[in-house]
């Protein structure tokens, strides 16, 4: 079983060597897919995986640097023509699906293939599919919509016994609640939040959190990486990443 | 005066270092934009150009691959302006007319986007259906269509594809487009032109070259783009084949390539 990130770059501005945020469970050549930031898709060719391997896509929130590469990655899958299937795309607030459908209608003159399926994340709080259980939970980084809904989301994947916790973006990590008892891996943002701050925190309230992986990386890592990276070493004694483009773990 | 190869595939499979269409044309620091495939406006920004200089955008057609980078296209201009405000400057006041056989799709990535980002006015972006004939011909540059059979238009109209004639500073560029054939560029090729930007993605570059030839077009330079698997499979070959025709008047595009006029 392995994490894979395709995408680890927050919205500011373009990057050499990042893209915004996109990373996949594999677990038995299957991928459960979580956001979709621009080049999502091509990164994932080059890393040798085919987009037929998705088995579903979970969308955060509906900020371009979580979901600009959707409408590339749904279209390749919509190209193919031979073993097609129903994809879910889990989807974290109501009427840009059927944007993404209009989209890729009016953009692809081989508009086919699989079949895509739209399931809100507000009508449950988890799903399975072949041994892999995601559970989501509302966070605060969107205000609500007129309806009081939520719009933006954090998720956590369990699977042949070990947990991995996605924060999304959130507000503040105490959105995550009781998931930070414990997780095997921990993919937290830091376009938000300060990493070294985070360290301290999780320090402080004594977590246990088997690799502690910095993802969707903003101004402090980009522009003051070392300098960040020491100081966030230099409290935490755990397994720590700031990830890139292409990295994978294994699990 | 500068052609700007921001990308320069086609929507084959993916190929290392090269993305999706998109070029433009610099002059005084506006930027003529043609086509927006994804990663254009990482790979413009990179290369140190604001996007926010875009005077006009021009789309050839719907295809993804010419329009998969509009969504992140508008957000880093949103996300450039908020960067201004960081710094505790006013952003400059973006605005641009983008022309495109599709306006309602333009007008729905626009919508959801600037929804997103809660930029209202800043980019302003005037969508507009290109039509035949001069789209454009201000502060010396001169835009002018020509369609061509890449793709039908459906019942509504929808679906045209279009080739392109620029003109400024006493130096024509056709872009092609996606075209069913050259012939669709006979209009403007029998004309003649300083360097033209010819897709690939769908034809044979050194056949190309012959028919030109045959033809006794007048092409100053041709600047081959769009690659499709002929490229892909062997570009050296391709290169070659094509300078036993035309000489070294023939290149073939990467992306981030700069050509002076």
């Amino acid at each position: 079983m392995k994490v894979i990130v395709f995408g680890c770059l927050a919205g500011t501005n373009p990057r050499p060597g990042r893209n915004h945020t996109a990373w996949a469970l594999e677990k038995d050549g299957f991928l459960h897919w979580f956001d979709a930031g621009e080049n999502c898709s091509r990164t994932m060719y080059f890393m040798g995986y085919r987009a037929e391997q998705i088995r579903r896509i979970f969308i955060s929130h509906f900020h371009i640097d979580h979901f600009g590469g959707l409408p590339g990655l749904l279209g390749t899958l919509r190209r193919k023509k031979e073993n097609l299937y129903t994809l879910p795309v889990y989807t974290p607030e109501e009427g840009i699906f059927p944007l993404m459908e209009e989209l890729l209608r009016r953009t692809s003159s081989l508009y086919g293939g699989t079949e895509l399926e739209e399931r809100s994340l507000h009508a449950g709080s988890e799903a399975e599919m072949d041994g892999v259980k995601v559970s989501w939970r509302p966070n605060t980084h969107l205000a609500p919509d007129a309806r009081g809904r939520s719009r933006s989301w954090s998720f956590k994947i369990e699977a042949e016994g070990k947990t991995i916790v996605y924060s999304g973006d959130v507000k503040s990590p105490d959105e995550l609640g009781d998931w930070l008892r414990g997780p095997d891996m921990l993919l937290m943002e830091t376009g938000h939040h300060s990493a070294p701050e985070l360290c301290r925190k999780f320090k402080h309230e004594n977590r246990k959190i088997g690799k502690l992986v910095f993802v969707h990386h903003g101004f402090e890592i980009l522009d003051h990486y070392e300098e960040t990276w020491n100081r966030a070493r230099d409290i935490w004694d755990g397994e720590l990443y700031f990830a890139e483009d292409g990295q994978v773990f294994e699990l | 005066m500068k052609i700007h190869i921001w990308g320069c595939l086609s929507g084959t499979e993916p190929m290392p270092g090269k993305h999706h269409t998109s070029w433009a044309l610099e002059k005084e620091g506006a930027l003529y934009w043609f086509d927006a495939g994804e990663n254009c406006s990482r790979a413009a920004h990179l290369q140190g150009y604001d996007v926010r200089k875009i005077r006009k955008l021009f789309i050839s057609h719907s295809h993804a691959d010419h329009t998969g980078g509009l969504f992140n296209l508008f957000w880093v201009m949103c996300k450039l302006n908020a960067l201004d405000r960081r710094k505790g400057e006013e952003p400059p006041q973006v605005a641009f007319e983008l022309l495109a056989p599709d306006p309602e799709l333009v007008e729905l990535i626009k919508s959801q986007l600037f929804f997103l980002s809660g930029e209202k006015e800043n980019p302003r972006i005037d969508v507009r259906k290109i039509r035949e004939g001069v789209l454009c011909d201000e502060d010396g540059v001169r835009v002018e269509t020509l369609r061509n059979h890449h793709i039908e238009p459906d019942a509504r109209g929808r679906g045209t594809s279009w080739s392109f004639r620029v003109t400024a500073e006493g130096k024509t560029v056709i872009y092609s487009g996606d075209v069913r054939s050259t012939d669709d560029l006979a209009p403007f090729l029998e004309q003649g032109c300083d360097l033209l930007l010819m897709e690939t993605g769908h034809h044979s570059a050194p056949e190309l070259c012959r028919t030109w030839q045959e033809r006794n077009y007048a092409i100053g330079r041709v600047l081959f783009m769009h690659h499709g698997r002929e490229m892909l499979r062997d570009q050296g070959e391709v290169a070659r084949r094509c300078e036993a025709i035309r000489g070294k008047t023939v290149s073939i595009a990467f992306d981030g390539m700069e050509l002076e006029l």
